[in-house]
């Protein structure tokens, strides 16, 4: 399992976003993956990107110390990339946003739950634990 | 996030390059603040290599500011990866899209 520990900033996304995008990459080139590769990565790219968000809009600006942890794991037939948190519980199936009401926010956990294939979330310790998963073969 | 201003045909033509996700968005987002809101306005999206929900945002605000204002939004070249996020979350149902920048500023 790969981690990294990274202070929960915005500045940092990109960081979170890219080590899940080549994660992922990586794991569909040495996993017999028959698919889109750019797609699969991408997915993983964007969902982090949208979880490591969360966790930083949501977190206690007073805390400078803040960090957001992120793991990667891979099986044989599958990667989960999970991104957690020290902050309260969050609705884990909010309300979809209404598109034509021009929401300038909302979409992030329904954007992760089209691209995954599992997506599981908890609150324990203090904090929050998004895992999300994708399957290949 | 670099953000390009031109005016072409009447239109202001706003190009973006970069990473548009919630650290970026807040750039975008002022930039656009400053904006005619009566003015037809394209945005070129060719040289965005990314976007989240973040960047969706400051286009969705920024659209809804151009309908109370009476002025005009176009997207042009849209690459796969901005594709998907807009198709996952029914943005081209809200947006004016166009595969090349010269029909949308032409029309």
């Amino acid at each position: 399992m790969l981690t990294a520990t990274l202070r929960a900033e915005l500045a940092n996304i990109r960081i979170a976003a890219n080590l899940a995008r080549s994660s992922a990459e990586v794991f569909a080139n040495t996993h017999g993956f028959t698919g889109n590769i750019a797609e699969f990565a991408h997915a993983f790219e964007l969902s982090v990107s949208e979880a490591f968000t969360n966790a930083v809009r949501y977190g206690d600006p007073s805390n400078a110390d803040a960090v957001v942890h992120i793991s990667i794991e891979s099986g044989p037939g599958s990667i989960t990339i999970t991104v957690k948190d020290n902050n309260p519980p969050f609705d884990p199936a909010p309300p979809t946003p209404e598109i034509q009401g021009y929401p300038e926010g909302g979409f992030g956990l329904f954007i992760i739950g089209k691209l995954m294939d599992e997506v599981k979330c908890e609150h324990e310790g203090g904090g929050n634990t998004l895992a999300m998963t994708k399957h290949i073969g | 996030m670099n953000i390009v201003e031109t005016a072409r045909n009447g239109a202001t033509v706003i190009s973006l390059e970069g990473i548009l996700n919630a650290a970026a968005a807040p750039q975008l987002k002022a930039h656009l603040e400053n904006s005619d809101p009566a003015s037809p306005t394209v945005i070129d999206l060719t040289n965005v290599e990314f976007i989240d929900s973040s960047g969706l945002g400051a286009l969705v605000g920024f659209l809804r500011k151009k309908k109370t204002g009476s002025g005009s939004l176009k997207l042009a070249n849209l690459n796969n990866r901005v594709k998907r996020v807009f198709e996952i979350t029914q943005a081209y149902s809200l947006f004016d899209v166009y595969d090349d920048l010269e029909a949308a500023i032409g029309k």
